[in-house]
């Protein structure tokens, strides 16, 4: 290669260099960034508002805890709310990197789906970003700090996102997977409703003399029912916990039994879990068969004496496997009479039908929970 | 005889150029028009296209005149022309949604700001470089750029299994053969491939079981495109009708990304190194065409042309997108099958006119 073409190429690495590693020249200055990190939407006077928590960049030598600051937009669409956060900051909305969006108690009156297919058309936000429901405010919910970490939405996904192991009493979902629910053909979804349990004012003090703060605790122990898109019922803590147990999520987990026959109370930590729902059409007739079988061990148990011999790999007692297999079997059919008398397929039954019996569907497909009867089988077994 | 091309390239230039085009926008048009069959639609067009390389593939094996002789000797000088003309015309027509999708691909996943047109004009320099090298600059591309593809499928692959629903594809045919037919044709413009092999008769020794491997390397490409597809509806399902460009999306779902880190951008960006050649290959053989049709000398003249028909294209895009899409998947279809699957399985029986002539 001659001297005029090896300089022509040094030009063009050179010029494609620069506008590489300046975004062609539209480099952003991080201190007008603001890194949204989590989204509460409110709605008022068929307005929506939006509030976001910043993650605020903050210059520093040594470790500090995270920084957030909350800034506020209203808008006719969530877009337009979104939007208006840039115009009154002066920030550049980041959402790359919003991990949670929290609906608040107003917006569940009407069709979440107005502003979540949002987040789901927008390239901007994450389909991965998880979605809860406060049972207040959504600004309350993120304007709250709690003592699991200064910035409210992490706290709340430390008590969503579990992984296997920890018990997991509360439902996960987020943006793709509840559009993807409501477009489906039960319309169906559940969103985990996020509660301030207890709040506490902690005490200041330190060098700087602060003030005293309130935190809060959370819990996400029940879940909001949705169809079409509202919400149509609330599950309880022993539902939702049913519900994670039929989706195969509880391996890890434990169950609280009581025991008639022996009178005392045991943890069993579920081991292994293997969940079936069966859907079978015969002669005019739907039948679900729900089964559950759950290879358990005993934690720890509370009796009116001490069991000095007690070892825990011992197979499971007769007794504690009848109540536990009771427990459970109840709990399921609590859920189904829920899932019918709502309507709220979260079971998956219409999906079922379509997918397994597609020749019936047309059929059946608006009288299913009318004509279902169903079959609940739960065996609990421990070491052999 | 020194041929351009090694049947190991041909081999690899499917399994590297071919499987990228299709992993952005085309599941999205697949799933709005078969929805849960889409793969079976997918599967459809594959097929069509392996046909038409099976059949250029084992009957011009022995060839040693190129695709322009053979026409040449076949239609003579006129008709040639004619027939390179149309040619030119599918290529570029092939090439604009592509470059479309790449370009929208970019500015929507991998820029925070909404950048101006200058950003993509890189991608015009290499398309014009490209054009201006012969085909054995394919060939060695293929040769280093294959692995690069693999390996991103893969990392995308199986992350993404991670989080799909395959039931999501139950019933398999529910929604009747004719969506599926349907899906496959308004997606040729994707697919259509066997055009390119035109170009290869001729151009590349052919030994014993090299056919075998070229086959076989198009299956493991069409394994790659239909497991995509399956794995793309398994994740969005209900959704998929909107998803535009799932790369960035699919694999985000698996908890290994949530615990680690975006590390499938790795594979992301693998796979756009080899849609940069991708993308730009139809311009390669426009711009070969008119080298060919007007006996141009001047190894830049026709790259700069085929470039700067694009880039217009791309300009008008800005306004026009709907336009473009519904002129690919609507109007364009039969063309891109008529050139790109039909008349390539012609060119066994033109090869032989020559002789026939000469024995009568």
């Amino acid at each position: 290669m001659n001297l005029k073409k090896t300089k022509i190429l040094i030009a063009i690495i050179f010029v494609l260099a620069t506008m590489f590693f300046s975004n062609d020249f539209g480099l952003i200055d991080i201190e007008k960034t603001a890194i949204i990190t989590a989204i509460a939407i409110d709605s008022k006077d068929d307005k929506f508002t939006v509030t976001a928590e910043v993650a605020v960049p903050v210059p520093t030598k040594t470790m500090s805890e995270n920084k957030k600051t909350l800034i506020r937009g209203t808008g006719d669409t969530v877009g337009g709310a979104i939007k208006n956060i840039g115009d009154v900051s002066g920030f550049f909305p980041i959402l790359t990197f919003c991990n949670l969006i929290i609906l608040g108690s107003d917006v569940a009156k009407q069709n979440v789906i107005t502003c979540l297919d949002y987040f789901s058309k927008s390239l901007r936000v994450q389909d991965s970003a998880l979605l809860v429901l406060s049972d207040t405010t959504g600004e309350e919910l993120l304007s709250t700090p709690s003592p699991l970490d200064s910035v409210s939405s992490f706290a709340i996904q430390k008590i969503i996102l579990k992984t296997t192991g920890f018990d997991i009493d509360s439902v996960k979902t987020d943006v793709k997977t509840f559009t993807s629910e409501y477009y489906s053909k039960a319309s169906s979804s559940l969103i985990p409703i996020v509660k301030i349990t207890q709040k506490e004012k902690s005490n200041g003090g330190g060098e700087n003399g602060e003030k005293s703060e309130e935190t809060a605790l959370y819990t996400a122990r029940t879940t909001a029912m949705f169809l079409n898109g509202k919400s149509v019922g609330t599950l309880s803590e022993d539902d939702t916990l049913t519900v994670n147990l039929l989706h195969g999520r509880y391996n890890g987990g434990t169950l609280s039994i009581y025991s008639e026959k022996d009178g005392a109370y045991y943890l069993l930590t579920v081991i292994k879990e293997k969940p079936k729902v069966e859907l079978s059409v015969k002669d005019g007739k739907v039948s679900a068969n729900v089964g559950l079988s759950l290879y358990c061990k005993v934690s720890d148990e509370k009796k009116t004496s001490s069991d000095a011999d007690f070892l825990k790999d011992l197979p499971l007692l007769e007794s504690l496997i009848e109540s536990a297999e009771n427990d459970v079997t109840q709990k399921i059919t609590a859920l189904i009479e829920k899932s019918i008398s709502t309507g709220c397929d979260f079971l998956r039954l219409t999906e079922n039908l379509y997918r397994y019996h597609h020749s019936d569907y047309e059929k059946y497909k608006d009288s299913l929970f009318n004509r279902l009867d169903y079959n609940v089988s739960v065996s609990v077994y421990g070491q052999r | 005889m020194k041929y351009e091309l090694k049947a190991r390239q041909v081999c690899f230039f499917i399994i590297a150029f071919l499987p990228v085009t299709k992993f952005f926008s085309l599941s999205c048009v697949l799933a709005t028009c078969a929805k849960e069959d889409m793969w079976l639609s997918g599967a459809f067009s594959l097929f069509i296209d392996f046909i038409t390389i099976a059949t250029l593939t084992f009957f011009c094996k022995n060839e040693r005149r190129d695709f322009f002789t053979i026409l040449e000797d076949g239609l003579g000088k006129v008709g040639k022309n004619a027939v390179l003309i149309f040619y030119c015309a599918f290529f570029l027509l092939k090439s604009a949604v592509p470059v479309v999708e790449q370009k929208d691909f970019i500015e929507s996943t991998l820029y925070l700001n909404m950048p101006n047109i200058v950003y993509f004009l890189p991608f015009f320099v290499f398309a014009f470089f490209l054009a201006t090298k012969r085909l054995r600059a394919l060939g060695r591309s293929a040769d280093a750029l294959f692995l690069i593809t693999l390996s991103g499928s893969l990392i995308i692959l199986v992350l993404s299994t991670l989080g799909a629903d395959f039931s999501a594809l139950l019933p398999v045919g529910a929604n009747g053969i004719g969506n599926v037919l349907l899906g496959s044709y308004q997606t040729f413009g994707w697919f259509s491939d066997g055009a390119y092999f035109l170009f290869f008769i001729g151009n590349y020794g052919v030994k014993k079981g090299d056919v075998k491997k070229i086959l076989l390397s198009f299956l493991l490409y069409a394994v790659i495109v239909i497991f995509f597809l399956m794995v793309f509806y398994g994740v969005f399902s209900y959704t998929a009708f909107r998803e535009k460009f799932p790369l960035t999306e699919m694999p985000s779902y698996s908890t290994v990304i949530s615990s680690v880190g975006r590390f499938d951008y790795l594979g992301i960006v693998f796979i756009l190194c080899s849609s940069l050649f991708s993308v730009s290959l139809p311009l390669f053989f426009a711009s070969k065409i008119l080298n060919e049709v007007f006996n141009i000398k001047k190894g830049y003249v026709a790259p700069l042309l085929v470039t700067g028909i694009l880039l217009a294209v791309v300009l008008l895009s800005e306004r026009f997108t709907h336009f473009i899409d519904i002129l690919y998947t609507e109007y364009l279809p039969a063309a891109f099958l008529l050139f790109g699957n039909i008349l390539p399985l012609f060119i066994p029986l033109l090869k032989r006119r020559k002789y026939e002539l000469k024995k009568d």
